[in-house]
Parts: C-alpha cells; structure tokens; sequence
C-alpha cells in the first residue's frame, strides 16, 4: 500500500541542518503517498535511539513533536496511509524490538505476520501494535539472541517474510549504517558526497543527490555515510536463501529531472494516473468492505430516511446512493447538495440517517451539514477518502473508500469509489429489509466484485476514442449531457469534469426534461452526449436523440452494448460492457472522465491545476 | 543522461520527398525533424547522442551545429531494419539509453516521462499513445497497472482495447539480448514479459506524430504551428503596404511579399522565399525557404518545399510539394475524398454537420508539373 519511507546516513556536518528537519522535509516530498501519521527513529550522537511518531499530517506532527530539534547522523522517517486498520499513535512507524534498539519502517503488507507473530509470543517477545510491522524488529531481535550478527540476523528475518516489502532499519549496535530490503515496494538509494539516503521515491533526497540506484526485488542491504552493499538472494527462499554480492557499477543513474515529473510515474499528468488508478482503487476499496459496512447496514435498514450530502462530485455520487437506496433499497432516500443541506437537515430527528460524503473529509459545507443532522437529532455516518479527517471524526461512524491519495483537482478515482461503496451499501440494505431477494443480492455483490476489471477494460478499449473525440470538442463552446434516473448523476459529473478541467461550458440535464426549454439552444454541431445506465424504456433516450438530431447536434453515447439501437443512432458510440445497474453506474463515467481530460490537453490546460479551484474546499 | 537516434532510412512512403536522403532530414517549418528530436534531447538534459544511419555524411553538418549541446557518435548501421539499427547501439541500449525513432515528433515532456518512468520503476518502458488506428504502429496490450502484457508488431488489422508503440524506449540488457537472438522485437519483448519480467508504459496524451507520409508531415505542420501565438517578422523582410498578415506568422529574412497578398496564420515564410501579388497563403502553410508563391494563387495548409515554385493563378491544398518542383500556371488540386478509397490516407474536416476527408497531392522533388493540370485526391505527381 501507498506509505513512504526514507533512511540517511550521513557524515559530520554533511547536511548543515539538524537530521530532523531533513527527515522532515523528505517526508514532506512523500506526502502525496500518504499523510495520516508520521514517525521518525534517529541515533543520537551519544548512541540514544530516539523514537518519535504520531498520528496526523507531517506539518502538524512535527510541530508536536518538535522534529526539527533532533539531531544525529543516522536516522529513519515514515508518512503512513492507513487502509487497513486505524491510524493511532501507536500504530505509527517506526516499530521497535523490546530492548529498544531496533528501529525499522515499512512499507507494504507481510502476509504472514500472524503466524511469525504467534512464535515470537511465545518466546517471550511482547507486541503493542496491532500492524504486521512490529514482527520484523523482533523477528531481527530473536535472531540476534540466537548468535547472529545484525547483518546476518537481518538477512534471515527477510527471508522469513512473504509479501510486498520495502524496508529500513536501524540497529543501535551498528550505529553507522542503516539496512534495507526490497520486495515489490519501491525503494531507491541516492548516493550524496558524504551521505547516503534510502527512499520510496527519488523527491525525497533530490535536495542533496541525483545520483541514484533503483533497488530491484529481493535486493537486501545496506548503507553507510560512505558506501552501499547490495546482496541479491537467490529465488530458492526459506531461511536457507544463499546470498549473493551485486555489482552496482552501471546500476548508478543521475536523475535530471523535478520531483513532480517523478511522482506521476509513467503519465503526463496526475489526472490521467488517477484515472488508470481506478481498477486498483476499486479493487482496493471493495476488499473487506463487508466488514467496514456491517454496522453501517443495520443502522440503514433501521432508517426512516436517509438523506445523503455531499458537495461537487461528492454530490454526484450522492445522488447515486440515494436513487439506488430508493428503487433498490425502497428506503425513502434524498440526495443534498452540501451547502444547501441546513434547509432541509432541520426536519430530521431519530431515526434518520444522514450520510456525508467528502473525499477529504475536509470540505466546509459538508462538514457543517454533519453537526446541523447532528443536532437534528441524527445518525450521522462520514464516507470519505482521508483516515480521521474532520467529518470522520465528527460524525457517529466513518467508512472509507480506499483510493489511495488523490493530486489532480478533479475527483475521478475518488468518484467511483465513493460511488462503489454507496452501491454495495445500497445492495446490502435492500437484501437486509427484504425488498431483493438474497439470490439477487449476491448476484449483485458478485457484479461489484468485477467493477476493477470492468473498468479496466473500459479505460483501454475507449481511450483511444476518447482522445478522437476530444479533438472536435476542444473547438466547442457547449455541451448537453442528458441522462434518465441512474444515468442523470453520471451526466452530472461528467458534465462537471468538462466545465472544471477543459473549460467548455457544459450542462447536465434530466433527457425527459430537455426539450422543456434547453433544447432552443442546440444548433448545428451542438456535442449532446446521452448516458443510459440499464435498459431504454420505451425506446424514451431513443426518442431524445432523434430529437437532438433532427437540430443537427453532434450525438455522442454512453451505453451497454445490448442497446444496439441507442448505439447504432448517435454519431459516436461508447460500447460498454452489459452490467447490473448497481455496477454500472460505478464505471459507466470513465468515457467521460477521459473525454474531458483530453480535451484538456488539446486546448493546452494543464487539467491538474484548473484555474480558480482547490483540492479542498475548507471556506464557506 | 544518453540517448540512441535511429535515422536511417529514406522512408518508403517518402521516397517522393526525400530524393533517397534519409526522412528525418525533411523540413517543416523550417527545421529539420532530426533537429526538433535534438532540441528536445537538449531540453531534458541529454549530453551524449547515439545517432544510427546508414548515411552518416549527411548528417555531419548537423552534428556540428548542435556539437556545442550534444557530444555526437554517429555509427553506420549495417544490417537493415529497426532492429539492425538498434543492434548496432546494442551498448547504449543496454546501458539505459534513451531510445528515439528520429522520424517521431512530438514534446519534450514524452521523453522525460519515459526517461523517468524508467529510472522510477527500474524496469524497461515504451511509450505509447492511445491512437484509434494502430494498424502502422506497434500494438501495446497494457494491463491495470500500467505493464505491457503483450505487443504486436505492425498488425494487419484494426485492434480494439491496445495502445500505439510511440518510438520511444528504454530497455536493458536482457530485453537487449533478447532482440539479437531473435532478431524481432515483438518476439523478445512478449519472451520477456512471458517470463515474468515486467515492461513499463509511459502513456502520453498529447499531440504525437510518425512521419511516415507525406500526410504526417501536414499533421506536423498543424502540431508546430499550433502552439505559435505571436507573429514574428524578421527586420529585413520586404513586406508590401497594402498586404494583409493576420494571426501568428513567421517570417524569415528577405522574404518579399508582393501587394494585396493575404497571409491568414497560423503560416510560415522561410528565407527569401517569395509571395506573389494578390496570393492568398491560408493557415497551416509553409513555404520553405527560397520557394515562390506566383500571382493570384490560393494555398492552403500545404508544404511547399525549399526552391519549389508554384505558378499563377495555381490552387494547391493539403498537398506537399517537394524541394525544387515546379507546379505550372492554372493548376488545381483535388481534394474531396472517401475514407474507404483504397490506399489514401486523408484529414478529417467537420464542415456543416458533415465530415469531409480532404487530402491533396505529392508533388516529388525537382520535378514538373505541366500548366493547367487536374490533380486528384493522393496522387502522387510523376514526372
């Protein structure tokens, strides 16, 4: 999972500022891999290993915890983003052994940390976290006791863990090296004039060096101010796993390039990661989701009326959750814009649920919206992207969506998570209070399960039209988008994603609705892009195309494929795969989100940074 | 950081144009293809350039114009083909080298995200770009993580779902290795991957060109000019009171524009190139230096090449006319096509609710074209 770490290793007077702030500002540049605790292990110069760690963002935490005042020539930081289990004090890194002289950080997820864990209970080792983390320090520890040197020891406990790993540890009774292992996390080491670093990622040493190696799987090692050793294990495994010395020469890269370029990783720009991020995200997001929402489900079920708010695309996604909660759930159900929710929120009380839906947690409005359900007497329940943020920490009971950080202004994997997660919940309500049956229900959940997939599929077999279509778009001043019931939302937000990102006025609207007055202004290459989510009933969108043609608009679709007739009468024709309407409505954006997005790039607008808009809302 | 340039060859498709000298030597806009590869080299930091062609003298008046910038090996590719040429960097490419297919044309910033992407995953990379048609381009089947599943060379038939092979790459030593024994990089990077390497795809989404026919070089001219946004008019131009220049044009020294002509840019006027009286030159032309453009003639987005004359009272469209070729007076150039005519590749113009493909003729270099001549859709002009 996203978390990013750093080790130093440096030379007397080497850095020129004190090792904590240096670590400090390394995390920093890591940021955008998480920020929901921090932590960081130095030597002091008198041999002291001094751990610090907490929950929250970087700034916050070092500003409690003084970060800036340690110094020392060896040390370790970590920014953590919790998936898996709460962000806490005490399950921030770095971990310890139980002598204290262990310190190590980790990124990534050991598989069998509860069976390595049930052994060194029993040996007398003592845990405090709940995180698989903490086996390594004591696993090193036994090891030592047992007669291995550090290094050795080191080495054994790495060939002990299965699973994605990228880590660094410090050892008090080698004071001037830091080790570190590989196994499909990232980890870099850049090589300084009298220092060494070890990182997730480049940016975060890039102040000192741009000399770097990149680390491969299954390379274990270490540095010191002066050198790096690599071995390589050989793929035979088990504690038995021979070792042997790398040849770095050729291995060494000078990187030109700034942080920002490093950290998109393969793309131009953050959008368009985060766009092909959706499949993990989703994947992500739906993996113990049952146990996330159990509680959650019963207290829906129980509920008079849900009222779900949410401010922008969050609002979208609302408005999905409460179409489905209605026709799926017959939970009497009604999305509200954030900002707008103290009109309504008075007439709640007990036995209604509101749900906020925020992917910072942060927003203002939705924030708000949470304390006046609140006083109304409501349940209040947070879905958001960022662990213990305000409305999670303000509201009685927080899910998560698992879509990892999100740069790029316009929400798109947060979206269809969000949008994830409020289907299931909808699905499990209805099967909960009878209105589908238990067959139907799993057939759903099953559907769900296929979304990563699905939209994965969707990305590549439409991306390349995507981009075609962006080309004519870009030279357009408007846009229609026209949807019926569960295709509304969708139009909604990506006629949102056009407007904020690509700067074309565009306008969602319900298609029954819009030949009562929007319809005088399509003209003659007017782009109309109609959505249908489940069946055409009637032949009704059928209808609503013909009449966008008849005026001479360019007709665009987004349709399941079993609607040939939809398909075969628009000008341009997204084919997407035939799914359930509770999965469909999670994937059927994408088309959009890359229409806009490449329209972005041919009028030359940096779709990251739309002009007037932030990431976050926090004013009112 | 280093880079390999594949140069070589004259490029079938261009053989009208080029005479025989290799393609990326061709001009648009007043630069060669090679040298805008070069600047963006320069621009991301590249200090050592790999250049393989099987004609190395024609490059050297290159290599000493950018041997401030860039230290120069020019090797002499021996065997054909791409991978002939890649072979005979087989070092470079081994090491890490940034791999460019000279005749690619597109922004600095794809090169950087390749390069970087590389070096951050540490595994090798290919750019690509999400293209509708990969027919001519190699097809890159990527999996939800961005890895090159699977890749087809040079496909026969339109494929749904994968991503165009942009002629650039890094790659390593086994993937190196694995070209030469198989002499094929389809085959060694389907090995690789098979055998549980990972291949990384840097995705761009921007504007990306391979010139390959006489059509890619309009799409670059309309790439290259797409971005002007000031006029520029060098000081000893000789421009005409009463002639009319709109939009972003460049013109180059001793140009002579005669009166009543109308420039609509964006458009380019090379060096003592000259533009006859009452001409109307239409955006997304580029008249290479010394070429004339004759009374009361009509040009739109067109290539004229160096020393090409065009006669009067001529109109030429979406056609290329190569370096010292003659159009006789009165000609006139087709330009309505279909999109199912065999072999022709046109531009898409959406023009009153209706698409257009549009594309004009090749005119090859030195060569004549009689006066009063009817040229039709793709033809290409034999002398």
């Amino acid at each position: 999972m996203a978390c990013g770490i750093v080790g130093i290793v440096a030379k007397e007077g080497v850095l020129r500022k004190p090792l904590g702030r240096v670590i400090r500002e390394s995390l920093k540049k890591l940021e955008y891999r998480g920020y929901d605790s921090v932590g960081f292990a130095i030597l002091t110069r008198d041999g002291r290993l001094v751990v610090r760690k907490s929950r929250g963002m970087i700034d916050n935490v070092s500003a409690k915890l003084g970060f800036d005042s340690f110094d020392g020539l060896v040390g370790i930081g970590h920014t953590r983003w919790a998936t898996h289990g709460k962000p806490s004090d005490v399950n921030a890194h770095p971990h310890v052994d139980c002598s204290g002289t262990i310190a190590i950080v980790h990124n990534g997820i050991i598989e069998n940390y509860e069976e390595i864990r049930a052994e060194l209970t029993r040996l007398g080792h003592h845990f405090i976290s709940g995180t698989d983390t903490e086996v390594i320090p004591h696993l090193m520890e036994e090891f030592k006791r047992q007669g291995a040197s550090p290094y050795e020891a080191f080495k054994k406990t790495v060939s002990r863990l299965k699973g994605a790993y990228a880590l660094a540890v410090i050892d008090v009774s080698t004071p001037d090296r830091i080790y570190f292992a590989r196994s499909t996390s990232p980890l870099v080491v850049g090589l300084g004039n009298g220092a060494n670093f070890l990182a997730s990622d480049v940016p975060a040493f890039l102040e000192f060096t741009r000399k770097v190696i990149v680390l491969r799987d299954g390379e274990v090692g270490y540095i010191t101010a002066d050198n790096v050793v690599v071995e390589y294990r050989s793929k035979a495994g088990s504690s038995e796993a021979l070792w042997a010395p790398i040849n770095l020469t050729g291995r060494v890269r000078v990187v030109e390039w700034t942080a920002e370029m490093a950290m998109k990783g393969g793309y131009p720009h953050f959008m368009l990661k985060e766009i092909h991020e959706q499949p993990n995200a989703l994947a992500s997001t739906l993996a113990g989701i049952e146990d996330q929402v159990a509680d959650v489900v019963k207290a829906l079920s129980k509920a008079e009326s849900v009222v779900i708010v949410g401010a922008g695309t969050s609002f979208h996604a609302s408005y999905l959750g409460s179409l489905l909660m209605s026709n799926l759930a017959r939970k009497r159900s009604v999305a509200i814009i954030s900002s707008e929710a103290r009109w309504h929120l008075r007439s709640l009380g007990e036995g209604d649920v509101v749900i906020a839906v925020s992917q910072s947690g942060e927003t203002i409005d939705t924030l708000l919206a949470v304390r006046e359900a609140k006083a109304a007497g409501a349940l209040t329940i947070a879905l958001s992207n960022v662990v213990d943020s305000a409305i999670p920490r303000e509201s009685h009971v927080a899910i998560y969506t698992r879509a990892g950080p999100e740069i790029g202004v316009a929400a798109t994997k947060t979206f269809t998570t969000q949008v994830a997660v409020l289907s299931y919940l909808a699905v499990k309500v209805a099967e909960r209070v009878g209105a589908i049956s238990s067959h139907e229900a799993s057939e759903y959940v099953a559907a769900l399960r296929k979304v990563p997939e699905t939209a994965a599929t969707i990305i590549a077999m439409h991306e390349a039209k995507a981009r075609a279509v962006a080309r004519r778009m870009a030279e357009r001043t408007n846009a229609f988008y026209l949807g019926r019931g569960y295709s509304l939302p969708i139009a909604m937000e990506g006629a949102l994603k056009l407007k904020e990102i690509a700067y074309v006025h565009a306008e969602a609207y319900p298609a029954g609705e819009s030949k009562h007055g929007p319809i005088a202004l399509v003209e003659e290459n007017f782009p109309v892009l109609f959505t249908a989510v489940g069946r055409d009933d009637g032949g009704m969108i059928r209808s609503n195309i013909e009449e966008m043609k008849a005026r001479l608009a360019w007709t665009l679709a987004v349709a399941p494929a079993s609607l040939k007739e939809v398909l075969r009468a628009v000008d341009v024709a997204f084919k997407m795969p035939d799914l359930p309407e509770v999965a469909a409505v999670v994937a059927y954006v994408i088309p959009y989100q890359l229409i806009a997005y490449y329209t972005a790039v041919r009028k030359g607008h940096d779709p990251d940074k739309p002009r007037n808009l932030a990431k976050t809302v926090t004013v009112v | 950081m280093r880079a390999v340039i594949l140069a070589g060859g004259s490029g079938k498709g261009l053989i009208p144009l080029t005479g025989g000298k290799p393609k990326v030597l061709l001009k648009v806009c007043g630069e060669a293809v090679i040298e805008r590869v070069l600047r963006n080299l320069v621009s991301i930091g590249a200090k050592k350039v790999t250049l393989v062609t099987d004609k190395p003298s024609e490059f050297e008046d290159i290599t000493v114009r950018f041997g401030r910038l860039l230290e120069f090996e020019v090797r002499k590719q021996s065997s054909g083909g791409i991978v002939g040429a890649m072979l005979e960097a087989k070092d470079e490419l081994s090491n890490g080298a940034l791999l460019v297919y000279g005749d690619t044309l597109v922004s600095a910033e794809a090169y950087e995200m390749t390069y970087v992407a590389a070096t951050e995953y540490g595994v090798p990379t290919l750019m690509v770009v999400p293209e509708e048609d990969v027919r001519f381009y190699g097809a890159v089947f990527v999996d939800s993580r961005g890895f090159i599943k699977h890749f087809k060379e040079a496909p026969r038939e339109r494929i749904e779902g994968a991503y165009a092979f942009g002629g650039i790459a890094v790659l390593n030593k086994e993937l190196v290795d694995l070209i030469e024994r198989d002499e094929s990089i389809e085959s060694a990077i389907n090995e690789y991957v098979a055998s549980g390497n990972a291949v990384k795809t840097a995705l761009w989404s921007d504007w990306w060109v391979d010139v390959g026919y006489p059509i890619n070089l309009l799409e670059a001219i309309y790439y290259v000019m797409m971005s002007w946004k000031t006029m520029k008019i060098a000081s000893s131009a000789k421009i005409a009171s009463t002639a009319v220049i709109e939009g972003p044009v460049i013109i180059e020294d001793d140009v002579m524009i005669d009166h009543y002509a109308v420039i609509r840019g964006p458009a380019y006027i090379g060096r003592g190139a000259l533009i006859g009286t009452h001409t109307f030159i239409r955006p997304y032309t580029d008249v290479e230096a010394e070429a004339v453009v004759s009374s009361y003639s009509e040009v739109v987005w067109s290539l004229i090449g160096r020393g090409a004359t065009i006669g009067r009272n001529t109109f030429l469209g979406y056609s290329v006319v190569g370096d010292g070729a003659t159009v006789g007076p009165g000609t006139l150039t087709k330009l309505i096509t279909k999109p199912e005519e065999v072999g022709i590749k046109a531009i898409k113009v959406v023009k009153r609710r209706k698409e257009w493909y549009k594309i004009g003729c090749t005119v090859p270099v030195g060569s004549k074209v009689p006066e009063l001549s009817v040229l039709e859709p793709g033809e290409i002009v034999k002398d």
